[in-house]
């Protein structure tokens, strides 16, 4: 404490106000950040009658978890939860694979046919078959009601590739010329030599792709038939759906007004599991972010 | 964003093995052009001799069986009939998104959609298509349970036909109640708080004047309600969700005027249109009645009378300020789903210049779905189709698929088999002890085309207990006051003139829900009411009351030759 103190001191006024400046905007960003989720973790604890009349409440006679009781004895949600935990390791690898062999060529000044990828790959960008097309083409593919439909179709990402391939050509040249020397193959350089030094955008695409498949329903929603293979957020779309009431349905109003209810009691406490995940996922990858992976790679 | 620009790229790449893979299969399914194919009656005496396979799409609420095969109704079908269904199921809360998909792949499609739930354009664009097949043939020759439902009402005939004499779906028939005592005649009910009320001395206001001095009082004594009946949050006079139907305030006003109030307002599908008394189709919000009563309205906001959030409140939000016993009037179907049914009272149209109260279009045919179920173009056998699910329409069957069965091994049934008193098979509701009716009713129903008429009730089945008081409360509170002789029926119109209507309706339906919120916020001139009449003309308000007419002057005229 001291020797911060200390340390500010020692700086102009200048910079004493720019810092201070620097230092209140990002207290209000990541206040902007934290007030949601403390609201959300505090909601998912209430009943919903109260948070809606009262707003959040300290008081902890009031707090209760019965949201957290529904959704662990879901049975539906656990299904969901295993699912999504495979089909996001499944598409990140498969996703991850394809993007970076895809990239590696198309960063090479001596690849021929470089353009002519370039530019099919910069239509898909642009132009799409459109929803029933594409489902024709899974369904007469056989892939309908497999996992498959939801982790091929969406496999590569060109704009991941983009990012892969502006990163290898960050990389180096030298590196590849000592590794010619050495008598490498291209296999050997791309998975021996420049793969290990790309760790970083590697990091970055899995958690892409994880996150993005793991918070995705559509393609799942369109594909998959047996409830047995719904990812979690497609069980979680269903339990906030399926309890909107329907006005002017005879029967069994206020039943569904009931479970209406039950829907907002859930909602928070599903949010939370849901992103829990997510949340252990990013520290972990933390580290592979590290600016100092080139050091000592080129001499000279 | 990025990754559907992939799935695009291998979208691209799998068409183009598609289209040689095409090359391969060239056993493409047989269809059906819709020519009416006769079978021999006696083939289709069920059960038939021989087992038939036929092939049905149909939805499962979540969270119950999803092998409708399983399912105790269709089991004892398939052993009434030797029909086996070869299913494809498709959970509820998805059906809307998938459906489409499925009827554009003919090797996905199945023989008939059993829950099709089509809007009419659907109906027509798919009619065009060829994807379905026209039944009214069928009905004649294979449907004698649907037929006799269509002698003893032709209106259901009327409404299943379109201009060009096809019936392209069989339909889903609810009656409770008819003409102004149906269910739906009155959807946008007004509670009020039988409680405060007595708490406070006050009789049920008859009068706009009265209903006004009673939310101020409920206002004015805002702190004793709340210490007497221990409320948590502050006490709000009157609730709504304006422009959300049933939610919406609008039936305060009917006795502005000439009483022709404020109808037809659904959030998504509000046509505003009223049938005057010499059959004319005239629209409600742009008579002097609505605009007094839209002031009126404002006043009432103004004095602090209506929630400040009712403008964009939730459902959720909505409820839960309900269930907290905060309000002193609110709206909906049923008053059980916001409070209690205890505490509640409903309340009567109140007079201005008239007293009326104008029944919701639609209504007096009661509940009707028309594109229920369809039959489509890969059927080889529409008759057999055609008559198995004429079974459906049976008058025991019906209530059996819409409400739920009887005598399953698990906890609850909806029924339980009785007697009439006549001595024959007639379901009774069962209790249902601590389970919730609507899971029950989800397990057990099929859904699916139906038809339940007045007289089987008592006869055939009880009348369920919700929709039992809630037809007495129209009856004692509303029916007597709806000196409407007509109301806007249930008409099919032609392709074009859906496209034509859904235009029209699109700027004319948001400008009304627009002004009607602003102007009880805000309030309103003369000149702004001149300024929103010219607008809704230049969105071509005579033309969509012509088009209304002139199918309200073809109805009219085909229901005086059937009779």
């Amino acid at each position: 404490m001291k020797k911060k103190k200390s340390l500010f001191t020692r700086y102009s006024k200048q910079d004493k106000v720019l810092l201070t400046t620097g230092y209140i905007l990002l207290g209000l960003f990541v206040v902007a950040i934290i007030v949601p989720m403390i609201y959300i973790i505090v909601a998912s604890f209430m009943d919903p009658i109260t948070l809606q009349n009262k707003g959040i409440t300290f008081d902890f006679s009031k707090w209760t978890a019965t949201a957290y009781e529904r959704v662990m004895t879901n049975g539906q949600i656990w299904i969901g939860f295993k699912n999504a935990i495979v089909y996001s390791v499944l598409f990140t690898v498969v996703s991850v694979v394809v993007t970076l062999l895809a990239a590696y060529p198309l960063s090479r000044a001596d690849f021929k046919g470089k353009g002519f990828f370039n530019v099919i790959f910069m239509i898909t960008m642009f132009f799409g078959g459109g929803l029933i097309p594409t489902y024709l083409v899974v369904s007469n593919l056989g892939l309908v009601d497999s996992m498959w439909a939801v982790i091929l179709p969406g496999a590569f990402s060109v704009w991941n590739m983009t990012i892969a391939r502006t990163y290898y050509r960050g990389i180096p040249q030298e590196l590849r010329e000592a590794s010619d020397v050495d008598g490498a193959s291209e296999l050997t350089f791309f998975f021996k030599i420049l793969l290990p030094v790309c760790t970083p955008v590697i990091a970055v695409l899995v958690l892409w792709q994880f996150v993005a498949m793991w918070n995705s329903y559509f393609d799942a929603m369109i594909y998959l038939n047996d409830s047995a293979k719904q990812p979690l957020q497609l069980v979680l779309r269903s339990i906030l759906i399926q309890n909107q009431p329907e006005s002017g349905m005879i029967a069994d109003m206020q039943s569904t007004a009931a479970r209406a209810q039950l829907a907002e009691l859930l909602k928070y406490a599903t949010i939370i599991i849901s992103s829990l995940p997510l949340l252990i996922m990013y520290p972990f990858f933390q580290k592979y972010f590290d600016s100092g992976i080139m050091a000592g790679a080129v001499k000279g | 964003m990025k990754s559907r620009y992939g799935k695009r790229i291998v979208a691209a790449a799998l068409v183009a093995c598609m289209a040689f893979s095409l090359a391969g299969c060239g056993g493409k399914r047989k269809i059906n052009d819709g020519t009416f194919r006769p079978v021999d009656e006696a083939e289709l005496a069920f059960p038939l001799k021989e087992k038939a396979d036929i092939t049905g799409m149909i939805s499962y609420p979540a969270n119950t069986e999803s092998e409708p095969n399983k399912r105790t109704i269709f089991k004892r079908l398939q052993e009434a009939t030797n029909v086996e269904v070869k299913w494809t199921a498709i959970q509820s809360d998805q059906w809307a998104d998938k459906i489409s998909l499925n009827m554009s792949d003919p090797n996905k499609l199945t023989d008939f959609i059993f829950s099709a739930d089509f809007t009419d354009s659907n109906l027509l664009k798919y009619a065009e298509y060829g994807a379905i097949i026209p039944l009214e043939e069928y009905i004649d020759a294979y449907m004698p349970n649907l037929k006799s439902v269509f002698d003893k009402y032709p209106e259901y005939r009327m409404m299943c036909t379109d201009v060009n004499g096809h019936i392209w779906a069989l339909p889903w028939i609810e009656q409770l109640g008819s003409d102004k005592t149906a269910i739906q005649s009155v959807g946008n009910m007004s509670f009020i708080n039988k409680k405060w009320l007595d708490f406070l001395g006050l009789e049920v206001p008859k009068t706009v004047e009265e209903f006004e001095n009673v939310l101020i009082s409920f206002r004015d004594n805002a702190a004793k309600l709340q210490s007497e009946f221990g409320i948590d949050g502050s006490i709000i006079p009157m609730s709504c969700m304006i422009n959300k139907g049933n939610e919406d305030l609008g039936i305060l006003i009917n006795g502005f005027g000439e009483g022709y109030g404020d109808v037809d307002k659904d959030v998504n599908n509000g046509r505003h249109i009223v049938v005057t008394d010499d059959q004319k189709v005239i629209c409600c919000a742009v008579q002097e009645g609505y605009k007094k009563g839209i002031e009126w309205l404002h006043k009432l906001y103004e004095e602090k009378l209506i929630d400040p959030e009712a403008f964009t409140q939730e459902w959720a939000t909505y409820v839960s300020k309900g269930k907290s016993g905060r309000y002193g009037v609110c709206f909906s179907w049923d008053v059980g789903n916001i409070d209690n049914l205890t505490d509640w009272v409903p309340l009567p149209v109140l007079t201005a210049d008239t007293r009326n109260l104008t029944p919701e279009n639609g209504s007096f045919t009661s509940g009707f779905n028309r594109g229920r179920c369809v039959v489509t173009s890969v059927a080889e056998n529409p008759a057999l189709i055609c008559a198995w699910m004429d079974q459906m329409y049976a008058p025991l069957q019906s209530p059996q698929n819409n409400w739920g069965t009887y005598g399953e091994d698990d906890d609850f049934d909806i029924f339980e088999m009785g007697k009439n008193a006549d001595g024959e098979a007639m379901l009774k509701h069962a209790p249902l002890g601590d389970a919730s009716p609507v899971e029950v009713r989800e397990a057990e129903a099929v859904g699916g085309p139906l038809a339940i008429l007045d007289e089987y009730y008592d006869v055939y089945v009880t009348c369920p207990d919700d929709a039992k008081y809630r037809l007495d409360w129209i009856k004692e509170y509303y029916t007597p006051d709806m000196h409407n002789q007509y109301v806007y029926p249930n008409i099919f119109m032609s392709r074009d003139d859906t496209e034509k209507f859904s235009n029209l309706q699109a700027d004319i339906h948001k400008e009304i829900k627009a002004k009607k919120a602003d102007w009880i916020m805000n309030g309103f001139t003369d000149a702004d009411w001149e300024k929103y009449l010219e607008k809704l003309e230049a969105y071509g308000l005579s033309e969509y009351l012509e088009l209304f007419q002139k199918y309200l002057d073809s109805y009219n005229a085909s229901m005086a030759e059937n009779k």
